[in-house]
Order: C-alpha cells, then sequence, then structure tokens
C-alpha cells in the first residue's frame, strides 16, 4: 500500500467498504466528519514556505512587543496560542453574557414578589402545599424554634460569574439570598435550626417559582455536594433552557451569627438532642468542626466574592489562569462532588499565592497556571496548613487547633473559617500528586505538553493501576459503628459515607503501605432532585470506588514484616492485621511479627492488594467480601496461556530467558569454531517478554509422528491432528572480527552456512545437543525450547550496500537485502535489549504489551503490524505515560493503549520513543521537524526510536492506511465497551466482548477445521473440543528435533495471499482463529483492460466492446477450498458485492 | 456473471497497418519506440489507431497487433481459452490464455520460435509436470518454464541451489511451453478442454497433504549442504587466486602511453577509493573553512544574525499557526 496519505487518494476508496461495515450502527453525522477529515489536501501539516521577502522584512514595534511577550510570558509562541485557543473556546461571549444579565434580572424581581407567610412551629409543616417536599433529611425531626417566609432582604450574585472566572459549557451563576433578620432568632446555629429554616425558606420559594411560566426548570441541589445545605436551581424556559443554571443560596444577615462560637474546637449539635439521650456518661460534647464550617460558609459568601474580585481583578493573566486551572482540575475529575477541589478553592488558592507574592499581577494565565501547580506540588496543606490572615489577633485560633480538626488547612482572611474544610486528605494528596506529575511534564519542554495538560480527560479508571468498587454503601454504616465514629456522624449530620471515608483511606493507606503509590476515592456526584420529591438518601448515592496507583517494587513481595515480638509496636501491628499477624522466625536469627499472604506467580503478587483491602475491610469495617468488588485481574484471563493455571505468563517468559541465558553461555565458550563467538543477542519477542503466548517445552511422543532418520527430524503425519506448534526462537550470534572473511556477498553466505554447520556439529560433539542446520541458521533444541541460532557477519549489510561505479568510485547505496538484513542482524537485537531493559524497569510492561498485541491480533490485524511496532507503542505508554504515571497493572496499560491508539494523530505525528531516554528535547524537535519535512515518503504509521530516527523501519511493510484507520475505529468504541465493563461490574456482557472481532464486514469467510489448527486452544473463548498435539507432559530425553514452525493456517495464508493477493485482503487471527475473513479490493474489480502480467485469476470479458478482464470469483471461491485441502471446512460468500 | 470469452482476432495472416512510426510513438507520448525493457509493460496497450481497428501492443517481447473490426466467439484464430479444472468436483473453472511465442525479428529468444507455446493464468496448484501432462495430449513437450510474470530478459536461469535460494510460494503464473515439434502448438492453440489438474491417476497434492510434504522436504541433508559449500568456495577460491595472478602480472608493465599501474598491496590501501572517504575530505576542507571565519565581528554580521534570529520565529510562528489551525479543524479545543 502506498506510504503516503496523501498521494494515497486512490487507494483510499479500498476503505470505503471496510469502514461501512465497521462504522455501519453510527449516525450519519460522525461518518460525514470522518470522510472530511479523510480529504488528502486538509488534515495533513505541510511544511511551511515563505518568501525571502516575508521572512526577511523590517519588524514592526507590535510584532517585536509579541515576539518578547512571548518569549517572557510563555513557554512558546506554539503554546501561547494554544491557550489563548482554550481560553475563547471555555469562556462566555458577551451576548450569552447579556443575555444572563436580563434573566437575572427577572430571577430578581420574582424572587422580591414572592408572598410572605404567617409564623408556624418549625416541625409543623402543614402549611406546605402538597406540591413541594422539604429537601432535607430532617433526622432527628424534632426541633424548637418558629418559621415564617419573608423575601430576602438582599439578592446578590456571587461567585464566578461575577468574577469572569466560570468556564463553559456548565454555566452556574451563585445567588445569594440575605435571609431577613426577623426569620432567625437567638441560637439558630444550634441543632441544625438554622439548616432547618434554610431548607424550609427554600421549599416555600421553589413552590412559587415552580409556578412561574418564566422559568423551564425548578429542581433542588445541593451546595458543593453538602447534604445540610440544599440549594434551588432555576433555568429559563425555552431555548435558553441550556444557557445558564442560577443557584440561589439561602444565607444569613451579616454578623448573625459570632465566629467565635463556630470555631472548629465548639460543639453546635447536642448529643442529647442528636441521640435523643442524656449524656451523663459521656465526658463532654464532641466538637463539631464540619458543622460549623458549613455555617461558616454562608456568612462568608459575600465577603469572599469581594476579596476575590480585587484581587482577580487587578490582572488579566490572573482571570485566565484561574480558568486554566479549572480546566486543569475538570479533566482530572477532581473538582466535583463534597469535598471537592472546587473552583472556589482554586481561586482562593491563587489569591493566597497574589498575597504571598508568589504571581505577580502581570504574569500570563500560562505563568499563574504553572505557579500554582508548583507550588501545590511542593506544600502539602494536610501538614502546614495556609492561612489569608493577616492580624495576628491572640483570640483567633492557632493553625494547630485546625490541623487537629481537619484534614487540610487553608484558611481564608477571617482565620476563623477553613475553605478546605470538606477536603480529604487523599484528595489533597490526589491533587498533588497531580500537581507533580504536571510540572513533570511542563518541565520536560515537551512539545505536546498543552494537550496532554489540558486536554487529555483523567477518567479514574484509566488513571488508577486497580480500581474497587464498594456496593452497597449503606454497609458503611454499619462500618461506622464498627469503627465507632458516633462523634463523627453526630457531626456530618448523618451523612455515614463522608464520616467513614476518612478513616477507612487511612486505614487501607496503612495497610497497602510500601505497595501503594496513591490511594483516591471518588467523589459521590451531587445528586439534582424535583421539588416534589424528598431529597435522595445517603445510600442512593451510588458506589464508592477507590483508586489504587502502585508501587511496582513493592508488589514483589509476599510478606509483610512487622517489628519484634517484644516491641510496643507489636501490639499495633497485630491489631492491624488481626489474625492474618503470626510470629515468624527469620534467617536472621530475629522473632517478628509478620504477615504472608499467599501469591505463586507475578499476577498474583500483583492483586495481593486485593487481598489486603479485603481483609481489612472485612476485620476492621465489617464490610465482608461480597461487598468489596476489586477491579485489578479481569484480563489476565485473555493472556493466560492454555495450560497456565494461576500466573499470566511472565514465569513461563522468565524459563524461557533462563534457558537462553544458558545456551549463550555454552557458545561463548565454544570451542573449535574458527572464529570464537563475540556477542550472542536475542531478537524473539519472548526474549524482549513480549510474546502474548510463551512457549512450553516440548518432549514429542515419537509415535505421533513420522520419523526421517538421517536428519533426526520429526516430521508431521496427514492423518493425525496437526502437531503442537513449536517456534523457534531466533538468536543472533556474532563472531569476532577477521580479515579472512571474502569481499563478495554470494561467497560471505555460503561461508555462513559453513559456520551454520560447524556450530551444530560443536554443540552436538560438546555438549550433546540435538542440532539441524541449514544455510541461514542452526536450530538448536535445548531443554524441551528450540532456538534458531543465526551466525552474522558485521560487515555483511555494508558489502550488500557497496555499488562500484563506472570511475571506479565506491559509492553506498542502501539495498532493500541490506536493509533487511542490518534490521535483523543490529537493529532487532538492539530493539530487543532495550525493551527488555523497559521491563526490567516497569514489571507491567510485559503483560501490557501482550495483552495490546493479543487485542490486535483477536480483531484480525495481527498480519497488518508487525511484532516490533505493537511493542513499541506499548513501550510508549510506560516511557512516555504522560499526563499519568508508568501503569503498574496490564489492565491500565491496556486501557491506555487503546486510548493511545484511538486518538494520536497519527497522519501528523511520529510516535517517539525514548528507549534508555537516548534523545534529548533538541533531537526530538529535529526529529518531528524532519517527519514534516518528509511526511509523503513515509509509512502511514511513523514510530522513531533513538536507533531509527528518520525512516520508522518497523513500521515499513505496513499498516496500510485502511488496516490503521480500521483499527484506530476499532480501539475508539473498545475502550467505552471496556471502561464501562470495569466500572459497571454488575452490568451486561463480559470482558472478552471487545476481544471477539467483528465479522459482518468481511466478504468472504473460510472456516477452518480446528484439528488442524495448532494453536486452537490459545483462542479467546476456550473451545470446546481439544486434540492430541503429540506432547508429553513430563520432561523426556530428546533425541529428535520437534517439528518445527509447522502451522497449517498460516501456511495456508501464505499461498492465499501470494496468488490472490491483489484482488483480496486476508484477516486471521494467529491464536487459534478458527475463521478467515476475506475483504475484495474494490480496485481490482473494476473491469481493467488486457494486460499478460496483470491476469491473475481473471478472465476476459467483452464489456460495451471493450476487452476487459474481471476477476472470476466462482473458480477462486473453489480455489480457496482446493488450496486449504483438509483444513477448510467451508467457504461462506456473504455479498454479492463482487457482482460486477 | 455471464461469461463472455475472449474476442480478440490476432490478425497475423492479413494486412495490419504497419508497427507505429517514432513520431506516432512520440505523439502518443509513449517514450522511445524500441521499448526496451522497462519502458513499457508487458502486455500493455500501447496505442490505438484512429480508426480503432488495430492496437499495436507489446508482448511476448514482441510488438503485435490486435484487429479489433472482427470480434468472435473463441475460435482458431483468437486468443483461445482453455477452460482448466482442478478435479472433477469443481463448478467453475479457469481459463488458460495461450498463444504463440513469437518475438519481434532480431530479437533473440531462449524459447524456440513456432516450437513454443506461451500460457497465461496458470493456477497456483498446476505445477510444471502437470502442465506437461495436461498438453502432451498435443504433441510430446520438451520443457516448461514457470514464471511468476512474463519476464523479457529470458536469461538463462542461473542453477538456483535448494539450500540457498528457496522457491517463492506460487501464485498464478505465466508458462512456456516448448514442444518437440511445432505441431504441438497448432493442436494447443485448437484445444477445448476443459483440463483438469488432479485426476485418478495423478493426484496433485493440495492443503494438508502438500504442507507436510513441503515440511518433509524443508528438512535438508546437511552433507549435501557441506558439499555444495564446498564446491562453491573451491570455485571461489580459484577465481580469486586467478585475479591475483592477473593483476601482479599486470603490475611494472607499462600501457600503451607508457604509464605504470603501482597497487599497494595489503589489507589497508592507502585511501578508499570510496565516497565515504571523499566527503570525509570535503568536511574536513569544510570545518577548516570555518575555524578561520570570524562570526559577529563586523555591524553587518551582528545585524544579519538578528534577522536571521527573527526569520526563525516568524517561520516558527507560521508553522505554529498552521498546526493550530489543524487542531482547531479537528476540534482539539473542546475541553470535554
Amino acid at each position: 500500500m502506498g506510504p503516503a496519505p496523501a498521494g494515497a487518494a486512490g487507494e483510499l476508496e479500498v476503505m470505503e467498504p471496510m469502514l461501512e461495515g465497521a462504522v455501519k450502527k453510527k449516525k450519519k453525522v460522525s461518518l460525514k466528519r470522518r470522510v472530511e477529515a479523510r480529504s488528502p489536501a486538509e488534515g495533513l501539516l505541510q511544511p511551511v514556505k515563505l518568501s525571502r521577502a516575508e521572512l526577511y522584512k523590517e519588524p514592526t514595534s507590535e510584532e517585536l512587543n509579541r515576539l518578547r511577550e512571548t518569549e517572557n510570558l510563555f513557554h512558546s509562541s506554539l503554546l501561547r496560542l494554544q491557550v489563548e485557543e482554550l481560553l475563547k473556546e471555555v469562556s462566555l461571549s458577551e451576548k450569552k453574557k447579556e443575555r444572563i444579565d436580563a434573566f437575572l434580572r427577572e430571577v430578581n424581581q420574582r424572587i422580591l414578589r414572592v408572598p410572605s407567610t404567617s409564623e408556624t412551629e418549625l416541625t409543623d409543616q402543614a402549611w406546605l402545599p402538597a406540591g413541594v417536599r422539604v429537601p432535607l433529611h430532617q433526622v432527628p425531626y424534632t426541633v424548637k424554634g418558629c418559621f415564617r417566609f419573608l423575601p430576602p432582604a438582599q439578592v446578590t450574585v456571587v461567585g464566578s460569574y461575577l468574577l469572569g472566572t466560570c468556564i463553559r459549557p456548565d454555566i452556574n451563576v451563585d445567588v445569594a439570598l440575605t435571609m431577613p433578620r426577623e426569620i432567625l432568632q437567638d441560637k439558630d446555629g444550634l441543632n441544625q435550626r438554622y439548616f432547618r429554616k434554610r431548607a424550609l425558606y427554600l421549599a416555600h420559594l421553589a413552590q412559587h417559582l415552580a409556578q412561574d411560566p418564566f422559568f423551564g426548570s425548578v429542581c433542588f441541589s445541593y451546595s458543593n455536594g453538602c447534604h445540610l445545605k440544599p440549594l434551588l436551581l432555576l433555568r429559563p424556559h425555552g431555548k435558553d433552557e441550556r444557557l445558564v443554571t442560577v443557584r440561589l443560596h439561602p444565607c444569613p444577615p451579616p454578623d448573625f451569627f459570632r465566629p467565635c462560637r463556630l470555631l472548629p474546637t465548639k460543639n453546635n449539635v447536642r448529643s442529647a438532642w442528636y441521640r435523643g439521650q442524656s449524656t451523663d456518661g459521656s465526658p463532654g460534647e464532641p466538637p463539631t468542626p464540619h458543622y460549623n464550617t458549613w455555617v461558616l460558609q454562608d456568612t462568608a459568601l459575600e465577603a469572599h466574592v469581594q476579596l476575590l474580585s480585587t484581587v482577580l481583578g487587578s490582572g488579566p493573566g490572573l482571570k485566565d489562569g484561574v480558568a486554566l486551572l479549572k480546566v486543569w482540575l475538570r479533566q482530572r475529575e477532581l473538582d466535583q462532588g463534597l469535598g471537592g477541589f472546587s473552583g472556589f478553592l482554586i481561586s482562593m488558592l491563587v489569591a493566597f499565592l497574589v498575597s504571598t507574592r508568589k504571581i505577580h499581577t502581570t504574569m500570563s494565565g500560562y505563568q499563574v497556571l504553572r505557579s500554582t501547580l508548583q507550588f501545590l506540588a511542593t506544600t502539602d496543606l494536610t501538614v502546614n496548613g495556609i492561612s489569608l490572615c493577616l492580624n495576628s489577633d491572640p483570640s483567633l485560633p492557632a493553625l494547630a487547633d485546625f490541623h487537629q480538626a481537619f484534614p487540610v488547612v487553608f484558611l481564608d482572611f477571617s482565620g476563623c473559617l477553613n475553605v478546605c474544610a470538606d477536603v480529604t486528605a487523599s484528595t489533597y494528596h490526589q491533587v498533588q500528586h497531580e500537581a507533580q506529575l504536571s510540572m513533570a511534564l511542563l518541565d520536560s519542554q515537551a512539545e505536546d505538553s498543552f494537550q496532554l495538560l489540558l486536554m487529555t480527560p483523567k477518567p479514574m479508571v484509566r488513571a488508577f493501576d486497580h480500581i474497587l468498587h464498594l456496593r452497597p454503601v449503606s454497609r458503611l454504616q454499619a462500618a461506622c459503628h464498627r469503627l465507632k465514629l458516633g462523634p463523627e456522624l453526630q457531626d456530618y449530620g448523618g451523612d455515614y459515607v463522608s464520616a467513614a471515608l476518612g478513616p477507612l483511606t487511612t486505614l487501607l493507606e496503612q495497610g497497602l503501605g510500601s505497595r501503594l503509590h496513591l490511594l483516591a476515592h471518588s467523589r459521590p456526584s451531587v445528586p439534582k432532585w424535583e421539588i416534589s420529591q424528598d431529597p435522595p438518601k445517603h445510600k442512593d448515592t451510588g458506589v464508592l470506588t477507590l483508586g489504587l496507583l502502585l508501587r511496582p517494587e513493592g508488589l514483589a513481595s509476599v510478606l509483610e514484616m512487622g517489628p519484634e515480638a517484644d516491641q510496643p509496636e507489636a501490639a499495633a501491628f497485630r491489631k492491624l492485621w488481626g489474625p492474618r499477624s503470626e510470629l515468624r522466625r527469620f534467617q536472621d536469627g530475629a522473632i517478628r511479627e509478620a504477615v504472608v499472604w499467599e501469591a505463586a506467580s507475578v499476577a498474583q503478587k500483583r492483586l495481593i492488594p486485593r487481598q489486603v483491602v479485603t481483609h481489612l475491610l472485612a476485620h476492621h469495617a465489617d464490610i465482608p467480601e461480597t461487598c468489596v468488588h476489586y477491579v485489578g485481574g479481569f484480563l489476565d484471563a485473555l493472556i493466560q496461556g492454555p495450560k497456565e493455571t494461576s500466573g499470566t505468563g511472565e514465569e513461563a517468559l522468565a524459563a524461557v530467558v533462563r534457558c537462553y541465558d544458558d545456551l549463550s553461555r555454552l557458545l561463548w565458550g565454544l570451542e573449535g569454531l574458527p572464529l570464537t563467538v563475540s556477542a550472542v543477542q536475542g531478537v524473539h519477542p519472548v526474549l524482549r517478554y513480549t510474546e502474548v503466548f510463551p512457549p512450553t517445552p516440548a518432549w514429542p511422543a515419537y509415535s505421533y509422528y513420522e520419523r526421517l532418520r538421517k536428519q533426526a527430524s520429526l516430521v508431521p503425519r496427514p492423518d493425525k491432528p496437526c502437531p503442537a506448534y513449536v517456534e523457534p526462537m531466533t538468536v543472533v550470534c556474532h563472531l569476532e572480527g577477521s580479515g579472512q572473511w571474502p569481499q563478495e556477498a554470494e561467497a560471505v553466505r555460503r561461508v555462513r552456512a559453513a559456520f551454520q554447520l560447524r556450530l551444530a556439529e560443536i554443540l552436538t560433539q560438546q555438549h550433546g545437543l540435538q542440532c539441524r542446520a541449514t544455510a541461514t541458521h542452526t536450530d538448536v533444541l535445548k531443554d524441551g525450547f528450540v532456538f534458531r541460532v543465526c551466525v552474522a557477519y558485521q560487515r555483511e549489510p555494508q558489502l550488500l550496500r557497496e555499488m562500484r561505479s563506472p570511475e571506479g568510485m565506491i559509492t553506498l547505496r542502501d539495498t532493500p537485502a541490506s536493509l533487511r538484513l542490518e534490521r535483523d542482524t543490529k537493529q532487532l537485537p538492539l530493539l530487543t535489549s532495550a525493551l527488555h531493559g523497559v521491563q526490567q524497569q516497569h514489571p507491567a510492561f510485559s503483560g501490557a504489551a501482550r495483552l495490546a498485541k493479543r487485542w490486535v491480533r483477536a480483531q484480525l490485524l495481527g498480519e497488518g503490524f508487525s511484532d516490533e511496532s505493537l511493542d513499541l507503542v506499548a513501550a510508549a505508554l510506560f516511557l512516555h505515560p504522560e499526563p499519568f504515571s508508568p501503569p503498574s497493572s496490564p489492565q491500565v496499560g491496556f486501557l491506555r493503549f487503546l486510548h493511545l491508539v484511538s486518538t494520536f494523530d497519527w497522519k501528523n505525528s511520529p510516535l517517539v520513543v525514548n528507549l534508555n531516554n537516548e534523545l534529548n528535547v533538541e533531537d526530538q524537535a529535529e526529529m518531528r521537524s524532519g517527519f514534516l519535512a518528509a511526511r509523503t515518503r513515509l509509512p502511514v504509521m511513523v514510530i522513531f526510536t533513538p536507533q531509527d530516527r528518520k525512516s520508522s523501519m518497523w513500521t515499513q511493510d505496513g499498516p496500510s492506511v485502511q488496516i490503521l484507520q480500521q483499527l484506530v475505529v476499532l480501539a475508539a468504541e473498545a475502550l467505552p465497551i471496556l471502561e464501562k465493563q470495569l466500572l459497571d461490574p454488575w452490568g451486561p456482557g463480559d470482558i472478552r466482548t471487545v476481544f471477539r472481532p467483528p465479522l459482518d464486514m468481511y466478504d468472504v469467510l473460510i472456516r477452518l477445521s480446528p484439528r488442524h489448527i495448532p494453536r486452537h486452544r490459545q483462542a479467546v473463548d476456550l473451545p470446546a473440543a481439544s486434540f492430541c498435539r503429540g506432547l508429553f507432559t513430563e520432561p523426556r530425553p530428546s533425541l529428535l528435533m520437534p517439528v518445527l514452525g509447522y502451522d497449517p493456517p498460516q501456511l495456508y495464508l501464505a499461498q492465499l495471499r501470494a496468488a490472490f493477493g491483489d484482488l483480496a485482503l486476508f484477516f486471521y487471527d494467529q491464536h487459534g482463529g478458527e475463521v478467515i475473513g476475506v475483504l475484495w479490493k474494490p480496485s481490482s474489480f473494476q473491469p481493467q483492460p488486457f494486460k499478460a502480467s496483470g491476469m491473475k485469476g481473471r478472465m476476459a470479458v467483452s464489456r460495451g466492446g471493450e476487452l476487459a478482464m474481471v476477476p472470476h470469483v466462482e473458480a477462486i471461491l473453489e480455489d480457496f477450498a482446493v488450496l486449504g485441502e483438509g483444513l477448510v471446512q467451508a467457504v461462506e460468500a456473504r455479498s454479492e458485492r463482487w457482482a460486477v | 456473471m455471464t461469461r463472455t470469452a475472449c474476442t480478440h482476432t490476432h490478425s497475423t495472416s492479413q494486412h495490419p497497418p504497419p508497427p507505429p512510426t517514432y513520431a506516432k510513438w512520440k505523439e502518443w507520448g509513449c517514450g522511445h519506440r524500441d521499448g526496451t525493457k522497462g519502458d513499457i509493460e508487458e502486455g500493455s496497450l500501447v496505442a490505438q489507431l484512429a480508426s480503432a481497428s488495430c492496437v499495436w501492443w507489446w508482448w511476448g517481447g514482441a510488438w503485435c497487433s490486435l484487429n479489433l473490426t472482427h470480434r468472435c466467439r473463441p475460435g482458431p484464430t483468437s486468443l483461445p481459452a482453455i477452460p482448466v479444472k482442478f478435479s472433477e468436483k469443481q463448478q467453475a473453472s479457469h481459463y488458460l490464455y495461450v498463444r504463440e511465442h513469437s518475438v519481434r525479428e532480431g530479437a533473440t529468444s531462449t524459447w524456440p520460435q513456432k516450437r513454443t507455446l506461451f500460457v497465461l493464468n496458470v493456477p497456483p496448484y498446476c505445477t510444471k509436470e502437470c502442465l506437461s501432462r495436461l498438453l502432451s495430449c498435443c504433441g510430446s513437450v520438451q520443457s516448461v518454464e514457470l514464471q511468476a510474470k512474463p519476464d523479457l530478459a529470458e536469461s538463462p536461469k542461473e542453477p538456483s541451489s535448494k539450500f540457498f535460494d528457496p522457491k517463492p510460494i506460487p501464485g498464478f503464473q505465466v508458462a512456456h511451453v516448448v514442444f518437440q515439434k511445432p505441431g504441438g502448438v497448432v493442436a494447443a492453440l485448437a484445444l477445448k478442454g476443459p483440463l483438469l489438474i488432479s485426476t485418478e491417476s495423478h493426484p496433485v497434492k493440495t492443503g494438508v497433504h502438500k504442507w507436510i510434504s513441503e515440511y518433509a522436504d524443508s528438512v535438508l541433508d546437511p552433507e549435501a549442504l557441506r558439499a555444495e559449500v564446498d564446491t562453491f568456495m573451491e570455485a571461489y577460491d580459484q577465481k580469486m587466486a586467478e585475479e591475483e595472478a592477473q593483476a601482479k602480472e599486470e603490475e611494472g608493465v607499462p600501457d600503451e602511453e607508457g604509464w605504470v599501474k603501482v597497487t599497494r598491496r595489503g589489507r589497508r590501501s592507502a585511501l578508499p577509493r570510496t565516497e565515504a572517504a571523499s566527503l570525509r575530505v570535503l568536511e574536513r576542507e569544510k570545518r577548516k573553512r570555518a575555524r578561520k571565519e570570524l562570526l559577529n565581528f563586523y555591524a553587518w554580521q551582528h545585524r544579519e544574525t538578528k534577522m536571521e534570529h527573527l526569520a526563525q520565529l516568524r517561520k516558527k510562528f507560521e508553522e505554529d499557526k498552521q498546526r493550530l489551525e489543524l487542531m482547531r479543524a479537528q476540534r482539539k479545543f473542546r475541553p470535554y
């Protein structure tokens, strides 16, 4: 296929049917868009050509200023343009602002017109009409006090809309309604009385506004997810319905509450009232810091807005910066729900940084973003709280008091209100972790840092290695009792999810210890409900999801070593682990408390966190294993070999590599070769841990085979099922340098053959290994594995390149043969060792790369992609994980593979895989510009490595445009399905769905007989039938060479491609596929003029007086069966598309 | 699909218009006329006269003309098509297209004139032996040569080694069948068919049986390999020795102008005559010159450096703008 997308207009036609098949169900719109994107002229970057006059004209002062500004304030001009573009996208247009303002004026008037009511007891709610329910759980119900409705004393717009930092979509305008003083009484701060009045106030308001046809929808929600503080959502009627949501927050009149009563050490919810019992026995009332904060927040709404508007108004860059930070938070799902790091918090943080002069008002938005991230990355607010309060009044509480009550401390200017009160320590650590990653990304000066930082969503399932769901959350109520969280429940007003979250995460963090890098929890989404309904219960918040970011080095151990038995810490250790803790004596003589987990294989060791979590939750919080759904190893089954029971192949791969190491030692020590062996390098995927199914040792049962006595080899028998597939593993063997080699390519090949023969002889003589030599390689049987040793001569590619010009000058020109040889003997060993290195660094690499390869092959697209290219894409996930951290589990690696494949702009950018970190920023920039200049000559998919900076050698032979496009489409469809299955384990479908290929797009299906598919048992869905493959399970002495590389489906495919390669494409899954998909090429079905070289399977017909050639489909379909006699079960022609 | 056989009359006996003249040839824009290999693809229809009564084409290494005025069913004078099937069981059949092998006057061919049949569209399961058996009914066959595509060079194949040049997997092929007598060709052109490739008496292996026998064949005898390598290397050593002897002989002998060639023998010649070496020398010269040059010394140099920097920035800016335009088109600025 043509390598250049620009020149491939003709070939794109081939793609049409494939696309049609794949996206048949999609809406027309998306198809149209794809068609647009595919037109070759647009959507492809061209090298810029500027005339000399344009380049060297005198600069204007304006231009100079802009250039200077870019240099000073932004990282590069591209970044500046991108930031400007993004701000344009998220900011609100003036036109819309006007419409919103008009709406707000109307809202104001209508609110003021709501009639008052007469005074009633708080518990007497009969005056409320039937159509509205109080948006609050009134537990306990009895509260003293009276309520009456009066129109608000003041209606003010607060929040981001006023500051100009609100971002699209979902524009919210916060409006504060100051309740008149007459409604409130003394001591309203006590026992939720203020909140009850607030709720009733909203209920009455809602009931009246809902009758007004001016509003499209009126419903309740919670302010920041806090269930004591409902708010009213108003939306305009008609076409503006999606334009804006106005949120009404009732708040007390200024100075109504005395801040000193609401300090974190004070109690405002009496136990006697809350628990309905006397508190004689208890030593005193527990403080209610969260309750106090929620009251305080309402009093400070306006003051905060004033502060923010003065600070943010002082420089345009600050507002931009806040908008960027909001986008940043939102992409990381950090800003939603109770305890989220909301836009308000980040604005306050910017204000704090301005006040401490870390941010200057002249800074650009990008610099504000950078400084804030820098601050977040380096400051731990859980230890060192910060305060905006400038006055040093001794009556104010100290920061330490706040640290006692809250995990994260950030005080506002009053010194009494902790704006981060609801933020949990885990959330803050997650923010900090994200900031650190982002800073590293910004510092690396990567070209696409903007895209990765602000444009890439980081959903939990793709960001964390393992995920666990707790369901139903009502179990947490029992957990609260078990954990003795009575006072916390009182503080949280009965919200057991929030009350239990902190202690649970601390517990798990403690238990996971060195295995854990970061633990994050989902924040329940803020509910929204109709005014005629009761507010949703806590148990309706759905699933509590925890994300674990694992530390690969901690996963290797099965032992949790505790303190020595006589140490005082031992008791705490025993308390943590309960019955799992046992005394053990270690090799150094110490007797220690220890916990040992059962895990035999790497895959099971990766899942130790699961054992830890379920044990701790059951032991401490009474949450049974059935309520914990741990998502970590669901995909492991897909890379588990047919005979493996526990592991996912890592052990088998390691066994092969050990055997290979032994062999290479033997080769180094060989005596009697004319030249000694200087290097032995593996090139087979097994030797870089990326073979999907590692080979198992083969001990053939001789009776199952024919024997060739002379060559000591076995040959399959036609009357038996196909024997087991034994793939020889290629190893390149370099010899020491010598001047004795002939200087002619043909002669070199003969000498190499002589070396192969000699090698076989010596290995048999000196080490008793069974060997078989051919002209190009020697197969060596060792411990049941077969290695294919290829002797290489370093100068041979050079010899193949040499050409003598007529003047006798020797020039070097690349030829296909020299390139191939160089690739196989030079580049491939380098790549293999580099990827081997990646595996040593990141233990999850093997699993992720194999899952990725497995998936591509399961989609029948495996032959389009070389092994190496897929391995490199997988390596890119580990070497360039931005904006994530490197995956520590195959599952998340695979998800990111799908994401990378489906979103990467293969047309306009090369995938640079910086193996061994050999490339610096300049190198990469050079490679990118070289790529642009040479785009049309490069293959469709371009992967550059430090060893291969220009040619992308591993993708030279494919994929074609169509195959790559198909992969992109499939990946984009598979990703959401798989993520949904992982996030909602109770939903329909199973995890293998995305591994089953769509077959309805193929024109012909060739069904194969499993009897002659040697790798039949590797299929995605384990087949029912199994055949004897002529192997023993126990080691036997091996005297005869097993059948090597005999795979009938592959041989069949090779024949099909040779015969019909220009009429059709053939698709097959080498891992146990039972079907070959055939797709006719529409271009070759066009009648063609008579041509001797283009006859292949066609016949001549007369067409409108012209002689034309068309494929002879009936005969070809019969040929499919003839060529694959014995293997082919049926040939199904499924479409009539070929009927020309 | 309707099956209509080829309908061209191959006019050799009648009077075709003369082959295109050079001027005509240029007019059609087809390069030079005595199209050697590489200029004209085999079998391509190169020119159609205005009257559309005759087509000239390059086929089988010769100019042929096709008369388009007579279209008829397959017959003795048209491009004959012989149906061929794998066995009785198959319903549809492929067609072998055959004609007498002929070359342009003056061109040489390894295959004898008159006695050679040129066959197109030979199915992949049809072997040499098979083709020879199928056509032996027309006369005794001397040899059969199968090729992946019509090759003009017609050079006698070097004896290829089964160890070093493994045979490629066959697709559809073309064949040159040499009969012992010219009558065979005539008989073959009139053959009706359908021919059966695999019969009871001569079964042809396909599928699993074929792969197993191929696997058995691929397990080679190392001794035979050793013997072949030894023979080759002996010949090679002898050739090298002869060359050296000749070079030695020429050494010190002045040529007709009186020049004496002096060569340094040994592993390293003084300066290898390679492109890389000459490039290295050039590079060294360039560096030497660059060292002598002064940078930012004169005021104009300074000015130019600044301007150059500005131009670089401008170029980068343009590039960035283009990139941004593309991103905008791809809707890359919708954050969520």
